[in-house]
């Protein structure tokens, strides 16, 4: 479970990039946050993640206070980044090997490593290939085996979907509604309203670091989500205008 | 965790072409420059060998007058390894009692070309120096950056790990990378010396090779470290290595080069030629006092046929003259040795001025120099090899405590009043003037005056020579029972304790910039 409580962060220059979140993703929810670019998305994962810290507010996972305990809460998530690069001198065996490891899963068998390859739709051809040698879409399904190892209840996505073509997309996206069905809090910051559309339980719009609107599946299915989304993106350039 | 990261970084580093190009870098450039040191380090054999058969052959004298020892160093064969100041000081001195020893004399490399110049000096701690310092900066300059960029960092970050175990699990990795590349260096340096066979380590040697290797290790550790405190003050890769580059250059190359340009200019040293002036109105004035004595002194009747010859500081052999004469130069001797000693104590502190400046500029130029790691790690292991300024300092010290030490036996045994001091003629068998003339006429005159009347002073009858008058064929004699002069180098420990000073100042300067290299990675922006 992930909790976000009057989160707050300002910048030293001032800027406000996050304003007073106040949000919880459940047990087995797939939330997605759209927001424009700079709209205080990957934010709010930096500070999930304590990568920043707040300037106000909290932010728990599984009820821990990621400031103040970063190292306790940090064993309850997993992250997907955007662009995932890993070693690319190693093969994807040894970067699965050392950051499993470091999320706490030292005693993996290989078995169990291509179990996790074959979820996310891996050949193990690819085990022992160096990562330098991956396309991009591959590199996200390692990432994404990666977040699987270490099997935490919350998986935060940083936009995991941008340059992947629609095929790769629509299967990582599957990926996630299979982790959803384990029970997994999923949290994906995206611009992808239409995969939004598809799998997400709860949608939240995010519009210079406050979070405009907070929809479930039944009022997004409902209403024209790419409408009201398109609705605050004019209204954000018409104000900047 | 710390070790699981350093593994990690391990493995990472060693499949990358820098540490190929490392390696390769040792490989062509250790041998290179070890095989340089030996076949110079063997030509300063020669001109040693050279120089001490000359010194032994001028060390054998005829008389104590003449016994004005020449001493040489012996060159050590750990100047391999840091030849210091050891190839740019010569290794001659000789000692006079009418001036203590200011500056060695010689130059080893004289007999080399001296047409040919070198940029560097191309021993073995200054390649290590120039390629440990330029891997450690490859291997680091991105050990912040690089994992950021590559978004590595934020992915460790989402785990249960903290970031000081980030930090000194890459910094581990990274000395684990690095270490095989210096002991890598060090060995090919060592097979190449053994191989030659020619050169051969003492045991003490040994230790100080030893400690050398040891003083390396927190060379390369210092130089991670600035590595990693300009990449944990960057967010870019670019633009880490960029002030990488110039801050190798700079200490490299710009701050030694700087600091003797600056302590030349802070710290004027008078001219030599200025010196030797003001010595030379004592040396003036030296030679009127005993021209003046001598005078004072009866003039012998007659000097007889007698061979005579003088030099400098005191040398003078006599024989076949009359016994005036002899007791007349006895007298002199008496008066002028410790007389030239007494002017030799009067110029020391002109010359010891002088040295001091000398001192004074190259303390100074020294400690500008300590500015840069580098020249730390080099001045103390020039201290290891003893070819230091300390090292050369400590040779002319024990030249001039050994001078004391030759003067102080002269007095004792009255050896400048003694005949022995410039004749091997037995004192017993001088002749008055008549007798000799009886002698050397074979009778024809009985006294010097029937010689001067009869013959009216014509040399032609003086036929007869005195036996084993003529001081040219003198045979040298006996000095070994004289104090003799035996170098004794500054002991292991006190060379080893005084390196640890410069050790400490780099470990000083690493805990330092650790600190501040983790205060800056803890606050470190992943994004």
């Amino acid at each position: 479970m992930l909790q976000a409580i009057d989160l707050t962060k300002r910048y030293e220059d001032q800027q406000l990039a996050l304003d007073a979140l106040n949000l919880e993703i459940k047990e087995g929810e797939i939330f997605f946050l759209l927001g424009a670019n700079g709209a205080g998305k990957t934010t709010t994962i930096n500070l999930f993640l304590n990568f920043i810290e707040p300037t106000g507010g909290k932010a728990l996972i599984n009820g821990i206070d990621v400031t103040r305990e970063p190292l306790e809460s940090k064993k309850y998530v997993s992250y997907v980044s955007e662009n995932v690069m890993l070693y690319g001198n190693f093969t994807a065996r040894q970067n699965l090997d050392f950051f499993a490891k470091l999320g706490g899963k030292p005693n993996l068998t290989t078995e169990d490593y291509y179990m996790r390859m074959r979820e996310v739709g891996l050949q193990e051809e690819a085990f022992e290939k160096k990562l330098k040698t991956f396309s991009k879409g591959m590199r996200q399904k390692v990432g994404l085996t990666i977040a699987i190892i270490k099997d935490a209840p919350n998986i935060l996505l940083d936009e995991p979907t941008a340059g992947l073509d629609p095929k790769a997309a629509a299967e990582l996206l599957q990926i996630l509604v299979n982790l959803k069905r384990q029970g997994k809090s999923i949290f994906m910051c995206t611009h992808d309203i239409f995969r939004a559309k598809n799998i997400a339980d709860r949608v939240g719009i995010m519009k210079e670091g406050r979070l405009v609107m907070v929809r479930t599946r039944e009022e997004f299915l409902e209403d024209d989500l790419e409408k009201i989304y398109m609705n605050y993106m004019q209204e954000m350039v018409i104000e900047k205008s | 965790m710390i070790l699981r990261i350093a593994s990690k970084e391990w493995l990472n580093n060693i499949v990358t072409p820098r540490f190929i190009t490392g390696f390769v870098l040792c490989l062509l450039l250790i041998p290179f420059s070890i095989v340089i040191s030996i076949n110079e380090y063997k030509s300063k054999m020669n001109v040693y060998e050279i120089e001490k058969a000359k010194a032994d052959e001028e060390n054998k004298a005829k008389a104590y007058s003449t016994y004005r020892p020449v001493i040489v160093k012996k060159p050590t064969p750990l100047s391999i390894f840091a030849r210091g100041i050891s190839y740019n000081v010569g290794d001659r001195v000789k000692v006079f009692f009418g001036d203590k020893p200011m500056l060695s004399e010689g130059k080893a490399e004289s007999r080399d070309n001296p047409f040919l110049n070198r940029f560097f000096t191309f021993d073995f701690v200054s390649v290590l120096v120039i390629i440990m310092s330029l891997m450690a900066f490859l291997f680091t300059y991105d050990i912040c950056t690089g994992e950021r960029e590559s978004g590595t960092l934020k992915m460790m970050l989402a785990n249960p790990v903290s970031r000081s175990a980030i930090l000194m699990g890459k910094l581990l990795g990274t000395f684990l990378t690095l270490i095989p590349m210096l002991i890598f260096s060090f060995g090919l340096c060592l097979l190449v010396i053994i191989l030659h066979k020619a050169i051969a380590f003492s045991g003490p040697e040994w230790i100080r090779i030893g400690v050398m290797i040891l003083f390396s290790v927190v060379f390369l550790i210092l130089f991670m470290i600035v590595g990693l405190f300009i990449s944990s003050r960057v967010r870019h890769s670019a633009t880490s290595i960029v002030i990488c580059l110039i801050v190798w250059v700079i200490f490299l190359f710009i701050i030694p080069n700087l600091a003797s340009y600056s302590a030349k200019s802070f710290i004027r040293v008078g001219s030599s030629e200025n010196l030797e002036y003001d010595i030379n109105s004592i040396e003036k004035e030296f030679q009127d006092k005993a021209g003046e004595f001598s005078v004072k002194q009866q003039q012998p009747d007659w000097s007889g046929s007698s061979y005579y010859w003088g030099g400098e500081d005191g040398f003078k052999l006599i024989g076949g003259a009359t016994k005036n004469f002899m007791e007349r130069e006895r007298r002199i001797n008496e008066y002028c040795g410790p007389l030239l000693i007494q002017y030799a104590d009067k110029k020391w502190p002109f010359r010891e001025q002088y040295l001091h400046e000398l001192e004074k500029q190259q303390k100074l130029a020294k400690y500008l120099s300590f500015l840069s790691p580098s020249e730390i790690f080099k001045e103390s292991a020039s201290a290891l090899c003893s070819t230091n300024y300390e090292s050369h300092n400590n040779f002319l010290n024990q030249t001039r405590n050994y001078r004391e030490l030759l003067i102080n036996y002269y007095l004792k045994n009255h050896l400048f009043g003694s005949f022995s001091y410039f004749t091997q003629l037995d004192p017993g068998s001088f002749m008055t003037a008549d007798e000799l003339i009886n002698y050397e006429s074979n009778g024809l005159c009985k006294t010097f005056s029937e010689f001067n009347t009869k013959f009216h002073g014509d040399w032609q009858y003086l036929t007869k020579i005195i036996p084993n008058s003529n001081v040219f064929e003198w045979k040298p004699i006996d000095m070994s029972g004289l104090p003799q002069f035996e170098y004794r180098n500054l002991n292991v420990l006190t060379d080893i304790s005084n390196s640890l000073i410069y050790i400490g100042v780099l470990l000083g300067i690493g805990i330092i910039l650790f600190w501040l290299s983790f205060l800056s990675f803890i606050q470190y922006d992943v994004r």
